[in-house]
């Protein structure tokens, strides 16, 4: 019995445990919650540890799948799967939503993020939702994944629709297994989706043009960041130091959150550690103080020290992705 | 001072940490190719403390998440900074706690160590600065086989003072030392300087006296 292992990685709602639902011939094993946090705009329920599905090809071959959690905050999961559950996977799907506002940042995160488990093996981009939003292009995709020096075949599918998924898995044990009866599989797959229909309503998603990967800290974005429990503030600066908004008093804390930018910037240049891409400061008896930073920019979030500055990272993320 | 940090790994489960004394990394157990990267980040680090603090706040805690890695600060005394490098997902209160546990041990052993002669001890990694002993040329030869009397000296020194113990100290600290610098004369200060924190009082000034004068005329040597 050959017995192989397919990860799906990516971010919250690229549709993993839809994908995995829609391709495994068992009941799934899920781990879904209710969402209380910015996820909410998108879908009512999150993946909190893993989900697990299994594809029968034949009596001897077989396919478990796995897919982890979106949110960084379950990383510990994120380490579980890939150093340990499916550490020798045939290979990794990774998941991207093209509705999101910076699609190939997300590329970019999940394959640094995934190294450990990607390196030496067969990696697909699995694109949902380009019906929605039909840019980054297949070609802007490849180009990125030249940049990073990376070997994937991208792919547009609807990951709701078997034949897709099948058609992923099969790219990914191409080499790998002596299954050969894919397309039989692919037309059963089809025959069943016959009569399926497989809309998409884009409107209740407030889906914007794609402007390309550069940062922008939108009105929306600031207003949904002050909305969160424990946010007591913030400030954001442009790629010049100058100030882009703030609620803050004061501009001394207003001039520093520029400064951290600028400092952090030449740690990324001149370290093989790598880019800075959030500094916290904390103390027993200060609110936390959380400066993120992209290019040059920065956005400064003051928050309660009862807060936890991990899930405040989460909500900027989460906000700059849809908001 | 390895010692404690080796300590602290074992508690926190980090994978390496430093020593910052007045803005000069003093220890660290990052391999060779992560240590330049670490004394550039302790820099960032003292820059961000010193920044926010004009700003009127006093931050304990610095947190840097980098691409793969975590940097963890934290800020021992005015003169003294923690850094720890760990993988993302860490349990932050099991950092604080590892940290506590060992803040006493490492401000003692640093107000040790400050009670030396200031001429005599340099900051332990000048930036920059390498000086390792390439075996081959003559001179070099000369030097490695003074440095092997040196020890022999130092570790009878350790002797005289701890008894049978003190060989045991003696070669603990003499690994540590060779871990970070390899046989370098020019980091024999360092080298005392570690040996001297294991002495008390009286015995500390006596061990010092001597040997900085042994270890002068190699330093010096030409």
């Amino acid at each position: 019995m050959e017995n192989h292992k397919v990860l799906f990685i990516g971010p919250v709602g690229s549709g993993k445990t839809t994908a995995i639902r829609s391709i495994s011939d068992i009941d799934c094993l899920d781990t879904e919650a209710q969402v209380s946090d910015v996820t909410g705009r998108r879908k009512q329920t999150t993946t909190v540890a893993m989900d697990y599905g299994r594809l029968t090809l034949s009596e001897e071959s077989r396919v478990h799948l796995y897919g982890t959690p979106g949110q960084a905050r379950f990383r510990f999961m994120w380490e579980l799967l890939s150093e340990e559950i499916a550490k020798d996977c045939a290979g990794v799907v990774m998941m991207i939503d093209n509705t999101r506002n910076y699609p190939m940042r997300d590329l970019k995160y999940y394959a640094r993020e995934f190294a450990n488990v990607i390196d030496g093996k067969r990696l697909v981009i699995a694109v949902t939702r380009s019906d929605l939003r039909a840019r980054p292009s297949t070609e802007e995709y490849y180009g990125l994944l030249k940049e990073l020096g990376k070997e994937a075949a991208v792919c547009f599918i609807d990951g709701r629709r078997k034949s897709d998924l099948l058609s992923l898995v099969e790219l990914i044990l191409e080499g790998q297994s002596d299954y050969s009866e894919w397309a039989t599989l692919k037309r059963l797959a089809e025959a069943e989706q016959k009569d399926m229909e497989f809309t998409s309503n884009g409107a209740e998603l407030e889906i914007d043009e794609y402007q390309g990967e550069q940062v922008v800290i939108k009105e929306s974005v600031v207003n949904g960041l002050l909305n969160i429990e424990g946010v007591q503030g913030l400030a954001a600066t442009d790629a010049n130091g100058d100030l882009v908004t703030s609620s803050l008093e004061g501009s001394q804390l207003e001039n520093f959150i520029a400064l951290v930018s600028g400092i952090v910037q030449d740690q990324g240049e001149n370290s093989s550690l790598g880019q800075v891409n959030n500094v916290v400061f904390r103390d027993r008896h200060e609110n936390n103080l959380s400066v993120f930073v992209w290019e040059g920019m920065a956005l400064g979030v003051v928050s309660s020290r009862k807060t936890s500055t991990r899930m405040i990272r989460q909500q900027v993320n989460d906000l700059l992705q849809w908001g | 001072m390895l010692s404690i940090l080796h300590d602290l790994e074992a508690y926190s489960g980090a994978k390496h940490s430093g020593v910052s004394w007045q803005g000069n990394l003093i220890a660290s157990t990052c391999p060779a190719d992560l240590q330049q990267d670490l004394i550039r980040s302790q820099s960032v680090v003292a820059q961000l403390f010193s920044g926010i603090n004009d700003c009127g706040h006093n931050y304990a805690e610095l947190h840097l998440e980098l691409d793969r890695h975590l940097l963890l600060a934290y800020r021992l005394s005015d003169d003294c900074t923690l850094l720890m490098l760990t993988r993302k997902g860490v349990n932050m209160a099991l950092m604080t706690t590892s940290v506590r546990s060992v803040k006493k041990r490492i401000l003692d052993s640093l107000s040790k160590s400050a009670e030396l002669p200031s001429s005599d001890l340099q900051p332990v990694f000048p930036v920059g600065e390498t000086g390792f002993i390439q075996a081959g040329a003559v001179q070099d030869q000369e030097d490695a086989a003074a440095l092997s009397e040196l020890m022999n000296k130092l570790c009878d020194k350790m002797v005289d003072l701890l008894g049978s113990s003190g060989a045991i100290s003696f070669y603990r600290i003499l690994n540590e030392w060779k871990r970070q610098y390899g046989m370098n004369k020019y980091k024999l200060p360092a080298l005392l300087k570690l040996l001297a924190a294991e002495l008390a009082g009286d015995q500390r000034e006596q061990f010092l006296k001597e040997s900085v004068v042994i270890t002068r005329e190699l330093v010096h040597r030409n």
